[in-house]
């Protein structure tokens, strides 16, 4: 864990990115599934990078 | 487990979030008539033709430009009395002097003083457009709707029910490709009763048609011979309103009402082989009207005018002396696969302004987006738009890691 971050830190972290992508996903005018292809794949990169640096 | 501690909070805290989404009528023998022409009070030319009995009918045109909705109106009187059970028939000619409508009923207007009107959209060719109406009177009616619609080639959205009112609710037809774009339909209007005293019948028709390279045309069944007959008006980008007066000394009506009472009435486009454009015929009203005489004998009157259309005054030399202001632009799904694209502008010079509409159709090849109003893209445009956000992240995930932290 980095000092001074914790898990509800990143939680609102990786809730804040899935809104900012999905708001990304409208503007780039995909398919639902691919929006959702996109988001989940964000999230599960930071949820695996915040726990490789814990 | 308590890795992925973050994971599970944001999954929680994820349905908190709302994110509001946008939804979405026999000519009879003629009484001396006598016209002259005069001003109203705005300076506008009439035809005021009476007969030595005191009946007069006034027909009101006006200045227009090209694209502008237009509507020609007359009043009728006799002995200063409005008539309001009148049938009165357009004849509408063309700068050049070719016909544009034949024997068009105008409709009344409900509640009003002898008031008949006909819409149109001025049509790009300027000049004087000559126009006679012609009035018998007392008529009646009978109002038959449609009971039924049967697609052959296109695409239909509605039903035969929007059909009913003039309110804007459209049964909506799309041109379907079989070779070319084509479009063909007919309604049906069951327990039609010709009445007595009949004198002729009315297929009135509003909506809007949008191709510009071909028109529909109008058909009734013919019992007697198992076939299609094309009436003499048909629908253009330029007719809010068709109506075709079949006359009881030339059209038969046991042939255009079958025994059981059913009328077959068709629309269908005149190019079938055209590719150009997806016409869209949006049907507003339909209905069929069996006049009969309800008083006495048959009185008439005529009249004639004219209507104006001109080019907008705007010299090229001082072509930027126009203002241009964008009032609407909307893009907006019609369909899963069909896009349209509306844009009103108004231009104004000096203290003139006028209003033009462009719309557009457009047909997307992989679906259309209702929330963002456009086609999407190919799919390998958008996975690779997928793909490189994703391979984006990762490497800048992959550089903090590596020197932040």
């Amino acid at each position: 864990m980095v000092k001074g971050i914790t898990p509800l830190h990143e939680a609102l972290f990786l809730l804040i990115l899935a809104v900012a992508f999905f708001l990304l996903a409208v503007n780039l005018n995909l398919y639902p599934l691919e929006k959702f292809i996109l988001i989940c794949s964000v999230v599960l990169i930071f949820t695996i990078f915040f726990a490789s640096i814990a | 487990m308590k890795k992925f501690l973050p994971l599970i909070l944001m999954l929680f805290l994820l349905p908190q979030i709302s994110i509001a989404k946008s939804g979405t009528v026999p000519p009879p023998s003629l009484t001396e008539i006598i016209c002259e022409q005069r001003t109203d009070s705005k300076g506008h030319p009439y035809w005021d033709c009476f007969t030595n009995q005191k009946k007069k009918i006034y027909v009101f045109g006006t200045e227009y430009v090209p694209f502008e909705n237009g509507r020609i109106y007359i009043q009728l009187l006799s002995k200063d009395q409005p008539i309001n059970n009148a049938l009165c028939l357009i004849d509408l000619y063309y700068p050049d002097l070719t016909v544009w409508f034949d024997d068009a009923a105008m409709l009344y207007l409900n509640g009003s003083e002898g008031l008949y009107y006909f819409d149109i959209i001025i049509p790009d060719k300027v000049g004087v457009y000559m126009t006679t109406v012609k009035c018998f009177y007392i008529i009646d009616e009978t109002y038959d709707y449609a009971d039924n619609a049967v697609v052959i080639n296109g695409l239909e959205s509605g039903t035969f029910q929007d059909t009913w009112k003039d309110d804007n609710e459209y049964h909506d037809v799309r041109e379907k490709q079989v070779g070319g774009y084509t479009l063909d339909f007919y309604y049906e209007f069951y327990n039609v009763s010709v009445p007595e005293n009949y004198t002729g019948m009315t297929i009135y028709w509003i909506g809007r048609w949008n191709d510009p390279e071909e028109d529909v045309c109008i058909y009734i069944w013919d019992w007697c011979n198992s076939s299609w007959i094309k009436l003499k008006n048909c629908i253009t980008t330029n007719t809010p309103m068709v109506s075709n007066y079949l006359n009881t000394s030339i059209w038969n009506s046991s042939c255009l009402v079958a025994p059981s009472g059913t009328v077959r009435v068709k629309l269908n486009d005149t190019d079938p082989s055209e590719k150009s454009y997806f016409g869209n015929l949006m049907t507003d009203f339909i209905d069929v009207q069996m006049h009969y005489l309800s008083f006495g004998a048959i009185e008439s009157i005529r009249g004639g005018g004219e209507f104006h259309v001109s080019n907008p005054r705007i010299p090229s030399i001082i072509s930027e002396m126009v203002e241009e202001r964008l009032i609407y632009n909307h893009d907006y799904c019609i369909d899963n696969t069909t896009l349209k694209k509306e844009v009103l502008i108004e231009k104004c010079y000096f203290d003139e302004c006028y209003n033009i509409t462009r719309s557009e159709i457009i047909e997307c090849k992989w679906g259309c987006n209702a929330e963002a109003g456009e086609c999407y893209p190919p799919p390998y445009e958008r996975m690779l738009v997928v793909i490189g956000i994703i391979a984006l992240i990762i490497i800048l995930v992959f550089l903090g890691r590596r020197f932040l932290w």
